[in-house]
């Protein structure tokens, strides 16, 4: 016989004489039963379970994402009622604040304000649309055209036409002003001269405007 | 028993249950989620108070009409 049967004898006899005493098969039975449930957690009890907690896990996930969901949904549903609600409101808006450069609009209405005013309006120029550069916080889609105007009035309807063009519903940014009055550099007019007389009023200012991306789908 | 073979016994046990904790923990914090979906949420406020003001600026507008829409 060679060393490996000698061996394998031997453990079989070593065996045998652990089974042969009732404590040693105790031992044996309790170590095997140890054995198989470490297998069995390790093999099948752990993953089931941890398969269970991921599954929890996913359910938790889903569930609160169908709540955002329906969240979205009742917000959305919010909003068609408002619209439904505002749609005149919205189209005042849409005029006062649009999408687009209308210069055609101010220049109508700036014109209606100053004749409403006994002033006239003698120029009117445009900037092309660009991001305001005096008021830093608006937000990114809102644009500004500068938009300079002249207009000729007494000083007693100035007032009047700023207090309008303020409660104008665009918003229009006063930058600046500048007086003349064609008397002004040859003499010094008396002060019920001042007020008779009509002053070239320069006024530089800027309105603004959603500029929407043409790529941005409108609900209609 | 040789007590080399049971210290080596123990510190096998002990990886293996850190090892088990660690899976149920990742297991239990969604680590093993494959589930991702996000949702944007907005504001169900249409800007009411704002809309609501239109009509009290309207006539201060003394020309409004589509026909000047610079087209």
């Amino acid at each position: 016989m060679d060393d490996g049967e000698d061996r394998k004898l031997s453990l079989t006899a070593r065996i045998n004489k652990i089974l042969s005493t009732t404590q040693g098969r105790t031992y044996t039975t309790v170590a095997a039963t140890i054995l198989i449930v470490v297998l069995m957690a390790v093999f099948a009890i752990i993953p089931a379970y941890i398969s269970i907690t991921d599954q929890v896990a996913a359910n938790q996930a889903k569930t609160e994402y169908i709540a955002k969901l329906i969240e979205k949904e009742q917000a959305i549903t919010s909003l068609v009622k408002q619209r439904d609600r505002y749609t005149e409101a919205i189209k005042l808006l849409d005029l006062f604040l649009g999408e687009k450069v209308n210069n055609e609009y101010m220049i109508a209405n700036v014109n209606k304000i100053a004749e409403d005013h006994n002033c006239t309006v003698t120029t009117f120029s445009f900037d092309k649309p660009q991001t305001s550069k005096n008021i830093k916080t608006l937000p990114m889609m809102v644009s500004s055209v500068g938009m300079s105007f002249t207009v000729n009035c007494k000083i007693e309807d100035i007032k009047g036409f700023y207090q309008q063009i303020n409660d104008f519903p665009t918003p229009i940014y006063i930058i600046t002003v500048n007086y003349t009055n064609k008397t002004d550099s040859k003499s010094l007019i008396a002060f019920g001269d001042s007020i008779n007389s009509r002053f070239n009023i320069q006024i530089a200012t800027e309105y603004y405007f959603w500029n929407v991306p043409s790529t941005t789908i409108k609900a209609t | 028993m040789n007590k080399t073979w049971l210290n080596m016994i123990i510190i096998a046990v002990i990886t293996l249950a850190l090892y088990v904790a660690y899976q149920f923990y990742v297991s239990v914090n969604g680590g093993n989620l494959s589930f991702n979906r996000n949702v944007s949420s907005i504001s169900p406020d249409l800007g009411s108070e704002v809309l609501e003001n239109m009509s009290t600026l309207e006539p201060n507008a003394p020309i409004h009409n589509d026909a000047l829409n610079n087209k």
